[in-house]
């Protein structure tokens, strides 16, 4: 008995190993391990727009252009030099010279080419939805040419900054789109590829003789860390308890509860709040919410506030317009959404919802009822929401339902309220979103609102289109078209080993400049 | 001319087991892909949309991409072909990966094995030794054991386990992914259920056949109790828990969906979770057909087990669980 206890105990050394063995490495061998809280099924950045997906391909591609995520700034990385027409309809372009992709071949004018002339040929949702208008690109000579537009588009630049615009090699573009998806892409990035197992992990190497990265980079040359391995821990749990146990150096989207233990004490949170348009409750005008001045009494009825102090935490911020702070051309409307229960009711009783004996408002008999129409699960922010709301007499029903679902119903109009938040540093998410010429969800009728889109993507020069931005927004919150409820903010713990971790303009990862202690 | 009944009786108990299990998954086959088109939604506009965050897609493309993975075809001829292709093996590529379904199972189902193997392995040796225990004397508190480990959530059991043995005691790693120390902790996890059920069934056939006359009579010539239940009583009790441990191979795939996911295991649970919430119709198909058969095929094995365990079952298989209690 004793021998075998004995035995066991020698064990426990050997059972501790893997956990241990990249602590041991010097540090231009260091693997950094980063939890991601999902597989995303398809890495090909023209293909996906999932944040889990760019997270690893933005370190296998590069982009024309960076966009510095203090300012918004639009600088050189492929393309040394770059500029829009006068009519805003053709960019020039003078690519950096010695740029090759991890296969060999030359990155050159003629490789641009082939991937816009590809990318405009996936459905047009994601990377693919900001090329519209594509009317080809001219080459000039490897290193210079001119992509052209059928209108203005003032977002284009901006958009070759995303990891969805990252230069492939022409090989690529007649590749599968199915093998694609599982990393059979080629770009210049500092990592390549090593394999993707599903629902397991994704490894990244090193790119050696790497030399071009974006002028934002900390260093020139290779990046510092030999490889970058990515796990994918769905359980919140599970990705804490990897960070706290060492073994991940970075796990993504922290729980509230959970981050004080990841300040101090050998970790660090890495927190950005995403640019683009925050999360709000987009309303369908087709129904109830017709009516602007219940939409409005919304508007002013949510205490902002209320929903940072009690359930997302200081990390976050409540919405002071449309866009978040971090966008640019955005401008402080909070004077549109100052908390007002007050002027909220009395709105209803102007728009004929008067209080019924449970509380709830009626109007000619009926129950105002709102649905909110929720991918599962439900987050807890939004039973704040429906409790704010039940205390002015609107009953909102929380309809959280499969993802599969949840596209069909939103689709087909079947919600008064569903919340369609988009991540990017680009006031152009406005149109997106809003455009009754799109998608147009939210049903809203053809107004001025759309003539202002138009103007902000076509103005040619930022005080045009910082003007068309501003009415806009203005438009929308005066027309209370949609609640804005809090700004969005990525919440990653980082241990203390790891320097240098950044995160781009869109707030992908971006590892060039880590390293390891 | 006579011929013993017991040389046809074997081969032809054989081809009965063997159809009745042909019938099972085609049956599961049938059902799955009935279910996946009469629910709501279109899996290539939620392959489309989910991946750019259920961002509107133009209908054109929808309707492209439908066309271009079959889905504008009648229903029947969807039907036929798949049924056909999934005959020779061929389950069609993933809506959402666009990779081959047969290739995704047989990347996942090593792992899957494995954790499942084990499970069932600790769910026997640890349920015969609670249902020895309970018919010990003084075994009381290894008769309430079961009831209580078998109401015990897996979910919850994986993320105390995790924070017992990876957080508090940093002994085993809390991603499962990798060997050996990954493999206790999921495995123990998914096991505690397992060994639940076959302790109490196995505990309670211990229990009556102790009670037979025969044991009686053992324990009369003066043999201890302890020798009764390990040397005569295991055996003959061990129908009904040999027919429960069949019945739990079909629970420890619904098992790995959980367990999988708590501790980030690739394999068949986190394929299937991910295929049904985005209505991946030729992924859920492969995995319910390999699972179908599967589990056809563990039962087939404890049918032809019975006989060894008891011979009687082997002159009259059509009666076999029942003329052990007769």
């Amino acid at each position: 008995m004793p021998a075998t206890v004995r035995a066991l105990t020698a064990l426990v050394p050997l059972l501790l190993l893997p956990a241990c063995a990249s602590d041991a490495s010097p540090a231009a061998d260091a693997v950094l391990a980063v939890a991601l809280p999902a597989d995303p099924g398809c890495l090909d950045p023209q293909q996906t727009g999932q944040l889990a997906a760019l997270d690893v391909s933005r370190s296998l591609v590069d982009t024309l252009t960076d966009q510095d995520p203090e300012t918004g700034e639009i600088v050189p990385w492929l393309a040394q030099e770059f500029k829009a027409s006068p009519d805003g309809k053709s960019f020039s372009f003078v690519l950096r010279e010695g740029v090759t992709f991890s296969d060999g071949t030359p990155l050159d004018s003629d490789a641009v080419k082939a991937t816009f002339d590809r990318l405009i040929k996936f459905p047009a949702n994601g990377a693919p939805a900001y090329l519209r208008g594509y009317q080809g690109t001219d080459v000039a000579d490897a290193r210079r040419f001119t992509v052209t537009f059928d209108a203005p588009n003032a977002q284009f630049l901006q958009a070759t900054s995303g990891a969805g615009f990252g230069i492939l090699s022409p090989k690529t573009a007649t590749a599968d789109p199915a093998e694609r998806c599982r990393g059979g892409f080629v770009g210049s990035g500092p990592f390549v590829l090593d394999h993707y197992t599903a629902n397991q992990e994704i490894v990244i190497k090193r790119r050696e003789g790497y030399a071009w990265p974006s002028s934002l980079a900390e260093h020139e040359g290779e990046a510092k860390i030999a490889e970058a391995r990515f796990v994918f821990v769905p359980e919140a749990g599970a990705r804490t308890g990897a960070l706290a146990s060492g073994q991940v150096h970075v796990a993504q989207n922290i729980q509230a509860a959970d981050r004080a233990r990841f300040e101090g004490g050998g970790f660090r949170l890495l927190t950005k709040a995403v640019p683009g348009l925050v999360p709000p409750l987009s309303l369908n005008h087709a129904g109830v919410l017709g009516d602007q001045r219940l939409r409005a009494a919304l508007l002013v009825g949510v205490d902002r506030q209320a929903l940072v102090d009690t359930v997302l935490g200081p990390q976050f911020k409540p919405a002071t317009s449309v866009l978040s702070s971090t966008t640019p051309f955005y401008a402080d409307r909070s004077d549109l959404l100052r908390h007002d229960p007050d002027r909220a009711k009395k709105l209803l009783d102007e728009a004929g919802w008067k209080p019924g004996p449970d509380g709830i408002r009626t109007k000619d008999g009926k129950a105002l009822k709102l649905v909110w129409l929720i991918p599962a699960p439900t987050p807890p922010v939004n039973e704040l929401v429906q409790q704010q709301l039940r205390t002015l007499g609107i009953d909102v029903e929380l309809r959280a339902v499969p993802p599969a679902k949840y596209v069909e119903q939103q689709q087909k109009g079947e919600f008064d309220m569903t919340a369609v938040a988009v991540t990017r540093a680009d006031p152009d998410v406005l149109r997106n979103i809003f455009a009754t010429k799109g998608a147009n969800l939210w049903r809203l009728p053809p107004s001025d609102l759309d003539s202002f889109l138009d103007a902000q993507a076509e103005a040619t020069d930022d005080t045009a289109r910082k003007e068309a931005v501003d009415k806009a927004v203005t438009w929308i919150l005066e027309h209370a078209d949609t609640v804005p409820l809090y700004e969005n903010a990525l919440v990653h713990a980082v241990s203390a080993k790891v320097d240098g971790l950044g995160l781009d303009a869109s707030t992908r990862l971006s590892l060039h400049d880590v390293a390891l202690s | 001319m006579s011929r013993s009944p017991d040389r046809t009786a074997v081969p032809r108990y054989l081809a009965g087991r063997l159809l009745q299990a042909a019938v099972v998954v085609w049956a599961a086959f049938t059902v799955v892909f009935a279910i996946q088109r009469l629910v709501p939604g279109d899996p290539v506009e939620l392959m489309l949309s989910g991946r750019n965050g259920f961002e509107a897609v133009p209908p054109e493309d929808v309707a492209r991409v439908r066309a271009e993975l079959g889905f504008d075809r009648p229903i029947i001829v969807q039907y036929l072909d798949a049924a056909v292709s999934a005959l020779r093996g061929d389950f069609g590529t993933s809506i959402q990966t666009g990779r081959p379904v047969a290739a995704m199972i047989a990347e996942a189902l090593p792992a899957t094995l494995e954790l499942g193997l084990t499970a069932l392995a600790l769910s026997v040796v640890a349920g015969i030794v609670l249902a020895v225990a309970a018919n010990l004397p003084r075994g009381g508190a290894a008769r309430a054991l079961p009831g209580l480990a078998v109401s015990l959530p897996s979910f919850l059991v994986g993320l105390v386990l995790i924070q017992l043995f990876a957080l508090r005691w940093p002994l085993l790693p809390s991603l499962g992914g990798s060997g050996l120390p990954g493999l206790v902790l999921p495995a123990c996890t998914l096991a505690i259920p397992g060994a639940a059920l076959v302790g109490q069934v196995l505990g309670r056939s211990l229990a009556e056949t102790l009670r037979e006359p025969y044991c009686e009579t053992l324990r009369a010539t003066g043999a201890s109790r302890t020798r009764v239940v390990l040397g005569h009583g295991l055996r003959n009790a061990a129908i009904p828990a040999v027919t429960v441990a069949g019945v739990l191979t079909g629970g420890l795939i619904g098992g790995a969906v959980v367990v999988e996911t708590v501790f980030s295991r690739q394999g068949i649970g986190r394929i299937v979770q991910f295929a049904v919430s985005t209505q991946d119709l030729p992924v859920v198909q492969g995995v319910v057909v390999v699972a179908a058969a599967g589990f056809a095929g563990v039962n087939l094995a404890i049918d032809l087990l019975y006989p060894v365990l008891d011979p009687r079952t082997v002159r009259r298989p059509a009666q076999r669980v029942r003329t052990v209690k007769a």
